[in-house]
């Protein structure tokens, strides 16, 4: 391999994308080429300082209020945050995360979404069950029982009250 | 000089809210009414056998008032018992029962309800028991499902008065809640007793004075005005009567104040002439001990020129007590 193949291979040889067979005769030139070291050692520099600066690079906070101006909710101020700005080097949205619960906070979660639910259908199941319907005559409503009603007792009747001996 | 110090000593601790101690030894203690407990149990009967549903017990002075209200998703019942210690052993207890019930709905979708209202007095022992059935009794059905409330009055053991010297105050005890809370017991203590003067005045000046000494709240007392010797002849002919009855008595922040209703009428007399009604159903209020006065000149004695008007005081009876 002579200067002129190891220039135009050098991107694969710094990158290590190099065949066996190229990567072998690569090595031997540029242990005996001082100029072909130097222009690795340059190539190499040159992408360290660029990987740098590339990670340096933020957005003016202008420019993010601007942004949040124009997408924000109506309802929501516009409110400029040092440290907020500080911490959009990894702006993943809150749905995009991948969420990690343990075993016992999942299964409290499901235990109260459970009882919800059963709570839920037992109010469902009290409510006054009066006919909605509208209708052209008198519509006399018949008593529902349930367990904690005490509908179940209504016959009817007019209350009343007398003494007994105990 | 010993001598002043010692007065000073004694005129100092009679001042400072200190019972001077040998004056105490002349006031004999108050005689303190008995206290009542009422066990108020909700059953449920079926068949014969009894299922306990709520259980509260209330305690205080003779006088106790109280309160049962139920409620189911289409009915409302309450009963309010005024109680009194008649005799040694017989209580008073005036039940009022009012109930509401959702009967249906009408064309135009509006709930239409069925309502009742009805008042018994009841002379119970301390050996009987009130029964209220809230939904009434089942005649068709007499194994069906009832409740049943029973009202156990008993003379309480407890004394009158704190340890401390104060009067010991009502207690509640729900010993057992029932089922969606659905039955609720409420006790109160207010005055039941009144004395309610009556008083004609005749341009200002009092013609007639008549008193009842011993209303009962809730209860009409009759009151005979009598005419004095300043009464004319007209007046001294034609009696004036009041039934009056104290509706409800409130404790407000100035003064308290007692709701009445009457009726005023010329009774009945030897020569003839039958009751007549001057007014009725007036009612009105205004604070406990201060005159409620009525122009009664269109009503009573009409075109005679004069102004008559009827002055009515209600006071607390003797013994009665407004905590």
């Amino acid at each position: 391999m002579n200067c002129k193949e190891f220039r135009e291979v050098l991107d694969l040889y710094i990158d290590k994308e190099l065949s066996p067979e190229a990567l072998i005769a690569a090595q031997l030139h540029s242990g005996e080429c001082m100029a072909c070291q130097a222009a690795t050692e340059k190539l190499l520099s040159i992408r360290q300082l660029l990987k740098a600066n590339n990670a340096k690079h933020q957005l003016p906070d202008e420019l993010v209020e601007a942004v949040h101006r124009i997408s924000r909710p109506w309802w929501k101020p516009v409110v400029h945050d040092p440290k907020a700005s500080a911490s959009r080097t990894h702006p993943l949205a809150v749905w995009r995360r991948q969420i990690t619960l343990s075993a016992s906070t999942f299964a409290l979660i499901l235990l109260v979404v459970i009882v919800f639910g059963l709570f839920a259908g037992r109010l469902r199941t009290t409510q006054t069950p009066v006919s909605q319907k509208p209708s052209s005559v008198v519509v006399p409503v018949t008593p529902e029982a349930s367990t904690a009603d005490l509908a179940r007792f209504d016959h009817g009747g007019r209350p009343s009250v007398y003494k007994e001996p105990r | 000089m010993k001598t002043f110090f010692v007065i000073l000593l004694l005129w100092t601790l009679n001042c400072g809210g200190h019972p001077f101690p040998l004056s105490t030894t002349m006031i004999s203690a108050p005689v303190e009414s008995p206290r009542i407990r009422y066990d108020v149990a909700a059953l449920e009967v079926k068949g014969g056998q009894r299922t306990l549903l709520s259980e509260t017990t209330i305690e205080g002075p003779a006088g106790t008032d109280f309160q049962i209200t139920l409620q189911s998703s289409q009915f409302q019942m309450s009963a309010h018992f005024l109680n009194d210690l008649a005799a040694s052993k017989v209580l008073s207890m005036r039940a009022d029962l009012k109930m509401r019930r959702l009967y249906g709905r009408s064309e135009r979708n509006l709930p239409l309800y069925e309502e009742d209202g009805q008042k018994e007095n009841l002379q119970v022992g301390f050996d009987e028991k009130v029964v209220l059935l809230p939904f009434g009794g089942d005649e068709r059905d007499p194994n069906s499902e009832q409740l049943k409330i029973e009202i156990t009055p008993a003379l309480s053991d407890l004394s009158a008065r704190l340890p401390s010297g104060e009067a010991r105050p009502l207690e509640i005890k729900i010993l057992k809640d029932s089922p969606g809370n659905s039955i609720r017991v409420e006790a109160m203590r207010s005055p039941h007793r009144f004395t309610v003067d009556a008083v004609l005045l005749e341009d200002g000046n009092e013609v007639a004075r008549g008193m009842a000494p011993d209303a009962l709240l809730g209860q009409p007392s009759e009151i005979l005005l009598q005419p004095n010797k300043q009464a004319s002849d007209a007046v001294a002919s034609q009696p004036l009567a009041v039934s009056l009855t104290v509706d409800q008595y409130l404790q407000r922040r100035r003064s308290d104040q007692a709701f009445i209703s009457f009726d005023v009428y010329r009774p009945a007399d030897d020569r003839g002439n039958a009751r007549e009604t001057l007014a009725s159903q007036w009612a009105g209020s205004g604070p406990i001990d201060s005159p409620i006065t009525y122009d009664i000149s269109n009503q009573y004695l009409n075109g005679s020129g004069r102004k008559y008007e009827l002055k009515l005081i209600v006071k607390l009876a003797p013994g009665e007590t407004a905590d």
